[in-house]
């Protein structure tokens, strides 16, 4: 397939990185096991750059490759980031996980990409109803920090109205307590306790996660009740005010649980609550990692 | 038992299926729920989907539950009553049926089997096993993931199924392997018809796109080859390959409990997790993801073979389908063979 303009000024930029030194290692994209999927790829020469590639099916977030201990060994890292993904590179910025100076952002205009389920299907028309729920309420099509852009030659997303992203947060918050635990328990019961949702995370970095101690054994091992629920629920807490919404939890999962309606969720109250969102600025603290005067305090009775 | 051959049409395959379930059958098959199919319990034939090619799960649930209750205790006073966790068994009734899975599936069951009684005997993998009926239907469009063929199957292989059924116009062809699929259809034979093996449609010529053998044999050489550390650098350790796998059986014993009352359990566990294989010392022999995906390929394509003359692995394709980092395994194990 030729190449096209999008995917020419990648290739240049990638291969002028690597030959100036500027870094040892371009993450990217390329063409997958078929023609509606893209697959991650790790350039380290410059003339294997003519790889990358980038479309509406790049659909993988590659800053979870920063958390690797076999990707950071390589030091100065160039990375091919979409809008939503970039927040990742600027949230591990923010909690000292990368140095800016150790990375360059290949920022992609992005217009949405097609959900992967319905692209194995065939679907190769980015719509409304073809792109995942945050492509949908993306502020960010333009990345909001990058050392190079790379513009799309794909049309703006057009939006009717009529397709409510996340329309389940709004039918969840009309229910009763019970009513939300069966649904939950319900969601729950299907978890397997792969932590698939915890790999595809580019801001789950811990090099040992809590459900990996058992001195105490915080969170039961069983893919049970309540072992399931435990789980997911340490793993929404620890990413409430952290969460960019890449949706790379909710993809990977292989018995579908709408774990974006938990993000998306937290990410509202952290911003009604705090006016904050994740990701947005390299130079913010992260909210629970500061206290002001100014926080609310009606909790406290 | 020599495979005996019958017929059924297809209005007579639904009554099958809803007459089993009446005489209270509890029928298994791929279901459409949550954007996907996956297997689960069905109430009526009409909520089988037997469109799709496969589920997004296997069926391997239903003989090694993700979690498991091998003995139960409790603790009153100078009193300890333990409970064997068989005596609480679930799944292993006799009227259990996977209907409408296909070749591959079924072929992972006397693949699992092997494992689970090498040394010790399994009771709890056996009494699932031996009760339980599979009715699989043959593939006639396997997708650019399957390599069932290159696997020692076929999409019309009937290894592993009590009843194979091949669809042929408005009628499917029922090849039974044994006596269990045999009494089923004993028990319901006005709904099928006995012929002969001519009669069958003979299997079409399914074509291979690498030889499994010469995978092995590149893996039996090439331990420290640079294309694992290279090719894997793009796995995220999610075990989404392990966990969708229908013959990946690795499990992890733990206990939960108090002083007064607990259980010992066994959950799915996977060699594509950090802490796998990670000794007390804190040493870790595997320490990257491509040492990681090697055992994976080593287990599947070399160790198991070697030891029980079977492939640990069906060409079912889930593993490539659902990895969301696109790691197509029927592309390495053809990388492999032509490295070989």
């Amino acid at each position: 397939m030729a190449n096209t303009k999008t995917d020419e000024k990648l290739q240049k930029i990638a291969k002028d990185l690597l030959e100036s030194g500027e870094v040892n290692l371009i993450i990217g994209y390329t063409k997958g096991s078929n023609p509606q999927r893209m697959r991650p790829v790790f350039i380290t020469k410059p003339e294997e750059a003519e790889k990358l590639s980038f479309s509406h099916n790049a659909v993988q977030d590659l800053a979870v490759f920063l958390k690797k201990q076999e990707v950071k060994k390589f030091g100065k890292i160039g990375i091919t980031v979409k809008g939503c993904d970039e927040k990742a590179v600027n949230a591990l910025i923010q909690e000292y996980q990368l140095s800016r100076d150790n990375i360059k952002i290949i920022g992609m205009q992005c217009n949405g990409v097609i959900k992967q389920n319905l692209a194995d299907k065939g679907e190769t028309k980015v719509s409304e109803t073809t792109v995942y729920d945050k492509c949908l309420i993306c502020q960010e099509h333009t990345p909001v920090l990058y050392d190079f852009l790379v513009e799309t030659e794909e049309p703006e997303l057009s939006l009717s109205g009529n397709v409510k992203p996340y329309a389940e947060i709004e039918k969840l918050d009309a229910l009763s307590t019970e009513e939300k635990n069966a649904y939950w328990a319900k969601e729950f019961d299907k978890c397997i306790k792969c932590y698939a949702c915890r790999q595809a995370c580019p801001l789950c970095f811990c090099s040992r996660c809590i459900v990996e101690k058992n001195m105490p054994q915080w969170i039961d091992t069983n893919s049970e009740e309540p072992g399931n629920a435990q789980w997911n629920l340490i793993r929404a807490y620890h990413l409430s005010g952290r969460c960019i919404g890449c949706g790379e939890c909710e993809r990977a999962c292989p018995v579908n649980i709408p774990l974006m309606l938990i993000n998306e969720k937290m990410a509202r109250d952290v911003y009604n609550l705090f006016g904050y969102k994740s990701g947005l600025d390299i130079n913010a603290k992260p909210v629970f990692g500061v206290f002001s005067e100014s926080d609310f305090n009606d909790f406290i009775k | 038992m020599e495979e005996k051959y019958f017929e059924i049409s297809s209005d007579n395959l639904k009554k099958f299926v809803d007459r089993i379930i009446t005489d209270n059958y509890e029928v298994i098959a791929p279901t459409d729920k949550d954007g996907d199919t996956f297997y689960g319990k069905i109430s009526k034939f009409e909520e089988a989907n037997l469109d799709i090619l496969l589920p997004k799960m296997s069926y391997k649930e239903y003989l090694l539950p993700k979690t498991e209750t091998l003995f139960e205790y409790s603790i009153s006073g100078v009193d300890t009553e333990v409970k064997d966790g068989l005596q609480g068994i679930t799944g292993a009734n006799e009227k259990r049926v996977i209907f409408g899975g296909r070749p591959c599936d079924a072929g992972a069951g006397p693949i699992m089997e092997k494992v689970f009684n090498w040394d010790y005997k399994d009771e709890f993998f056996n009494e699932r096993f031996k009760n339980l009926t599979i009715i699989s239907i043959a593939c006639e469009k396997p997708d650019n993931y399957c390599f069932c063929t290159e696997m020692q199957l076929s999409p019309e292989s009937s290894y592993g199924s009590d009843i194979l059924l091949k669809k042929s116009g408005d009628k499917y062809f029922a090849i039974v392997t044994g006596e269990k699929g045999l009494n089923l259809v004993k028990a319901y034979s006005d709904l099928f018809a006995e012929t002969t093996k001519d009669k069958v449609p003979a299997d079409k010529d399914w074509k291979k796109i690498f030889e499994i053998e010469k995978t092995k044999s590149f893996l039996d050489k090439n331990f420290e080859h640079n294309y694992f550390q290279e090719r894997f650098l793009s796995c995220i350790g999610c075990g989404v390959c392990t966990y969708t796998c229908p013959t990946c059986h690795c499990f992890d014993i733990q206990d939960e409990g108090n002083l007064k009352e607990g259980r010992r359990i066994r959950n799915w566990d996977s060699c594509q997790f950090g802490i796998f294989t990670l000794h007390t010392s804190g040493h870790n022999p595997r320490v990257t993801q491509g040492d990681r995906y090697r055992q994976r390929l080593m287990h599947k394509f070399k160790i198991y073979s070697e030891k029980f003359d079977k492939y640990l692995c069906v060409g079912c394709g889930r593993c490539s389908r659902n990895c969301p980092e696109d790691i197509d395994i029927k592309e390495v194990a053809k990388n492999l063979a032509e490295m070989a």
